[in-house]
Order: C-alpha cells, then sequence, then structure tokens
C-alpha cells in the first residue's frame, strides 16, 4: 500500500534572523523509492527534513505530506542501550498496542530481513555502530512508515559498515515508504532512485 | 497482528517492568529522599518523646503516678474502658475539668450527680493530683452529706477532701481562675485522669491512640500531674505541627527536583521512545508503573529507618509517618516527571537526538 507523494512546492526557509536557505524549491517524494538530499554544510539538508516532518514551519511555500506516519534515523542509533536488539525493534509495535509476544517475533524477522538474526537478544550496548545502525532501521521498519527521513545515517561509519545501511533502508522503501535520505555520503546517494541536490544560497 | 489500547497499555507495563531494573536513578530519586525525611521524623518524635520521659522523671520524683490527658469535650466512657485494657494502666477516668464556675453543682440543677465511669471511681479512690480540686455547689453537697469547707466527699466510694462548697455568691473570680470543678457528667468528660505502673512512650501513644479511637477528636495530653506537657498528640495535628514538617518540606522539594533531574538524565531514553510513537500517556504510565514499586519500596525504607531509630514508636503512627512520608516524596517526585515530559516539545526531542 502506497502513501500519497510527498510534495514540496516553491519551499523557502531561513531561520529568524538568519539568511535563506533555500527558495522557491519544488519537489515530489515518490512513495517506495529513495531520495537523497546532497550538498554542502549549511545548505539546509538537515532543515528540510524537518520541514517534511512538520518540526519546522516554511517561511514560503507549502509542504503537503500524504500519511501521518513518519520515523527519523538519525546518526546516532538511537537505541535504548539496556534493552535488546528485538526489544528495541519492537518498540513502534509496541507503542500501537501489538501484543509483547507477537512484537518480539516481528523484531526477530525485522532483524532477520537486515541481517543480524543472530544479535537479536543482546543488549544494544554491546553492539557495533553499524549493528546497532541496522537495529535502528530494522526499528523503522516495524515502525512501517509512511515516511522515513534519514539524517546522515552513514556519518558516523566506516565503509563497510555503511554498505548494509544502504540495503536496508532500500527495504524499508520497498515497504511501500517515502525514504528522504539527507547524506555526504557519495555511496549511498548513488544507491538511491533520485538525488536532489541542494546548493549554497547567494547572499 | 491485532492491536488494542489494553496490550499497548500491557506492553507499556512489561517495558516499564523491564527497565526498573536498571532505573537506578529512580530508585535514588524516591528512596534516598524518604529515608531522608524518616530521619527527620524519628529524630522529632525522639525529641518529643524525650520530654515526655523527662517530665515523667520529674513527676515520678514527686511520687506522682497519674497522667492527666486533657480530651476536650470528647471522652465517653467507651474510651475510658478502652484505656483501662492498655497494658501499663493500673486505671483510668475521666471527669470534666473547667474553670467556669457555673458548670458546678447547683442547688436547682436538674442535671443528675456523678454519673461517672468505673473508672473514674477507682482514680478517685487514689491520691488526688496536686491539680485537682473539688467544687461542690451547696445543694449536693448537703444531698451527700458533705459540710461547706470542712467536707469530704464520700460518695460514692471517693475520700477526697472536698476544697470549697460554693453557693451563689461563692462565684468570685478567684474560683474561677484556680479551681476545677467535678460535675455531674452525663455522657463526655473533657479530662482523663490514668494511672499508671510507669510511663514508656509506647504506653503514652496507646492511651492517646485508645482516647482518639473511642471520642474521636481533639484529643491531647495536656498535663502531667499539673506539668504542662508541650506535646499534641492527635495524629493530624501532630503530624501537621511537630513531626518534622519542615524535613517533610524540604524533601518533598528535594523530590520535585530529582524528578527534573532524573528526567533529564533519562531524557535521551524518553526521547527515543517518543520517537517510536509511544505518546506521551504511555510514557507517563511508564513512569507511573516503574514508580510505583519504588514507592513501596520507599515507604518501607521509611518505616524500618522509623523503627530502628525511635523502636518504641507505636506502630500506627510509624506507619502513618512512613505512608506520609512516602507519599509526599513520591508524588512530588511524580509531579517533577510529569513536568518535565508534559514541556518536552518534539523540536527539543529532535535536538536530543539530532546532537547525540
Amino acid at each position: 500500500m502506497l502513501a500519497a507523494p510527498i510534495s514540496i512546492s516553491s519551499l523557502g526557509f531561513h531561520y529568524r534572523g538568519g539568511p535563506w536557505l533555500f527558495r522557491d524549491l519544488s519537489f515530489d517524494f515518490e512513495p517506495g523509492s529513495t531520495t537523497a538530499l546532497v550538498g554542502p554544510s549549511g545548505t539546509g539538508k538537515s532543515t528540510l527534513l524537518a520541514l517534511l516532518d512538520g518540526t519546522l514551519r516554511p517561511t514560503e511555500g507549502a509542504v503537503a505530506c500524504g500519511g501521518e506516519k513518519r520515523i527519523w534515523l538519525f546518526q546516532s542509533p538511537s537505541l535504548l542501550p539496556r534493552r535488546t536488539a528485538n526489544e528495541n525493534v519492537a518498540l513502534p509495535m509496541i507503542a500501537a498496542g501489538i501484543r509483547w509476544r507477537d512484537c518480539i517475533t516481528a523484531a526477530d524477522e525485522y532483524l532477520a530481513t537486515v541481517g543480524l538474526a543472530d544479535v537479536a537478544t543482546q543488549q544494544a550496548r554491546h553492539l557495533s555502530g553499524g549493528q546497532a545502525q541496522r537495529v535502528a532501521v530494522a526499528r523503522c521498519l516495524a515502525a512501517r512508515p509512511h515516511l522515513l527521513l534519514a539524517d546522515e545515517p552513514t556519518a558516523a561509519l566506516d565503509r563497510m559498515s555503511a554498505a548494509p545501511i544502504c540495503d536496508s533502508l532500500r527495504a524499508v522503501a520497498e515497504s511501500g515508504a517515502t525514504v528522504v535520505i539527507a547524506t555526504h555520503d557519495e555511496r549511498l546517494a548513488s544507491t538511491c532512485d533520485r538525488i536532489l541536490e541542494l546548493a549554497p544560497q547567494a547572499s | 497482528m491485532r492491536s488494542n489500547p489494553g496490550t499497548r497499555a500491557s506492553g507499556v507495563l512489561i517495558l516499564a517492568g523491564r527497565s526498573f531494573a536498571t532505573a537506578g536513578v529512580w530508585a535514588w530519586a524516591l528512596v534516598a529522599p524518604v529515608a531522608l525525611v524518616s530521619l527527620g521524623v524519628a529524630a522529632s518524635e525522639a525529641q518529643s518523646r524525650q520530654r515526655i520521659i523527662s517530665d515523667d522523671a520529674q513527676a515520678t520524683a514527686r511520687g506522682d503516678n497519674v497522667l492527666v490527658l486533657v480530651a476536650p469535650s470528647a471522652v465517653n466512657a467507651t474510651a475510658c474502658e478502652a484505656l483501662n485494657r492498655i497494658a501499663g494502666v493500673v486505671t483510668a477516668g475521666a471527669y470534666r475539668r473547667t474553670s467556669d464556675v457555673h458548670l458546678a453543682q447547683e442547688p436547682n440543677d436538674p442535671v443528675p450527680v456523678f454519673e461517672v465511669t468505673a473508672g473514674m471511681l477507682d482514680t478517685l479512690t487514689l491520691s488526688r493530683p496536686p491539680t485537682l480540686g473539688v467544687l461542690l455547689g451547696t445543694g449536693l453537697a448537703r444531698e451527700i452529706g458533705v459540710q461547706p469547707e470542712i467536707a469530704v466527699l464520700k460518695e460514692p466510694t471517693a475520700t477526697w477532701p472536698v476544697d470549697t462548697v460554693a453557693d451563689g455568691s461563692a462565684r468570685i473570680p478567684e474560683l474561677t481562675r484556680s479551681i476545677m470543678t467535678l460535675v455531674p457528667a452525663t455522657g463526655l468528660f473533657d479530662t482523663c485522669v490514668v494511672e499508671y505502673e510507669r510511663i514508656r512512650p509506647r504506653d503514652a501513644d496507646s492511651i492517646v491512640l485508645a482516647l482518639e479511637g473511642d471520642a474521636g477528636r481533639n484529643v491531647s495530653i495536656g498535663t502531667l500531674s499539673g506539668v504542662p506537657i508541650d506535646r499534641v498528640v492527635n495524629p493530624n495535628d501532630r503530624l501537621l505541627t511537630e513531626s518534622a514538617t519542615q524535613p517533610l518540606a524540604v524533601a518533598g522539594l528535594i523530590c520535585l527536583l530529582t524528578g527534573l533531574v532524573s528526567f533529564r538524565l533519562r531524557r535521551r531514553e524518553f526521547t527515543v521512545l517518543a520517537f517510536s510513537g509511544f505518546g506521551r500517556p504511555s510514557r507517563l504510565l511508564i513512569m507511573v508503573a516503574e514508580a510505583v514499586p519504588l514507592l513501596l519500596g520507599a515507604v518501607a525504607t521509611a518505616l524500618v529507618g522509623t523503627r530502628l531509630l525511635e523502636p518504641g514508636l507505636n506502630s500506627r503512627l510509624c506507619t502513618l509517618i512512613a505512608l506520609r512520608a512516602g507519599a509526599v516524596s513520591a508524588t512530588l517526585t511524580l509531579i517533577g516527571l510529569c513536568i518535565a515530559t508534559l514541556t518536552q516539545r518534539t523540536r527539543q526531542a529532535l535536538v536530543v537526538l539530532r546532537d547525540d
């Protein structure tokens, strides 16, 4: 089930008293696809993610978001360190009111999807950075979001560890979500369906 | 997979149960202040009890063994019977003590004479407490056969000398100031006289609790053989006025701030939960579920602490103090946590995780 596309039209934003980060930006983020936001630091990649999330309001223009369920993936995996990997993955399902046992079973399956079936019962604090980030991606899968906003998900990882993240994000998109990734990682960007490059605004 | 609010709540509770073992901050936040409170309470208790023992020592030195309890308008025969059942109490009775001479028996007063309890009759056979003066109205003196100025109260079994027989002209200011009056009493007495073997803190509390339980209100130990004891023993009054209210208030404030700090320390965890789909009600439920066992632990700590510091403290008072300390501490900690949770904005939470 694909949600409606997320559209931004004539979008412009600047923080109070600051310069414009971008203006007159229009784009459609297609469900089931991955889009990479690239560009130098300070061009507003993370800000655009926050605008898509609704955490920030546009200075001008509009964001039309079809699905309500959004989830974030950060540079740091944001796991609960003393819970097991499958409990971390199960969190969105627990919040949705699914039975604990079903949540854990499903979480194990999501972990298998990202290639981490063998660490399901390990506490998150004992996982490597790459493993922890993949657990976080599995949690995104479990949340079954309409929109996944990934902010530099591979920035803290080496190339070897980053590769499975790319595959895992692809898996989230294949589940029907719109995946938007702000990244400096060219390899990750190259695996995305579309690339939106933000350029510095002339002052 | 089916979902409903009930299973969400049970999931949240399981989650809370699993995190409880690792929530050392909470344990510190709740138990430590309550332990401090119990220390304060126990110190206060010990202090006021020391006063009683000290006064008792003075009374013992004078050869007294009669405790006079003032219970304004609220001691009845049932209370006296309860007092007589307390260990260490030889006998207990009640009379009305007043400085108002108008309550003395008057010749034409229709109120029946000397309706006193059995305990009172026993007490009247003891040596009279030095604070107790006996004033009879002339009508009563005539009826029971005593003479003004020299009379001895004979009936029914008492042998106390009568200090004054007051007729109408005897209502002079001196009397109103200095004489306590035995008056007919048809139900309620305002003073109890208790003869005891040896006063101990536990006995004193038992006496007071017997009065509370049966008479209901405004009971206080007033004088011990005429020496005022500055101690209010109505549980509500005492807990509010003497039992470490200031330490409790300070500890409550500490708990409130600790609640805020606890959330601050666990902010990342609750932010992760928020971004995993747990709404504010679910997050608050997790906190409450974690707090309940700790509340019980806090009360137990207070109970044990108070018991250790003040072994003679009446168990009912001990429990009251512990529950009060535990409830205040836990409630204020939770209030602090709720304030912290409800005021956390999504944008701030986003920053927490992004800057992690």
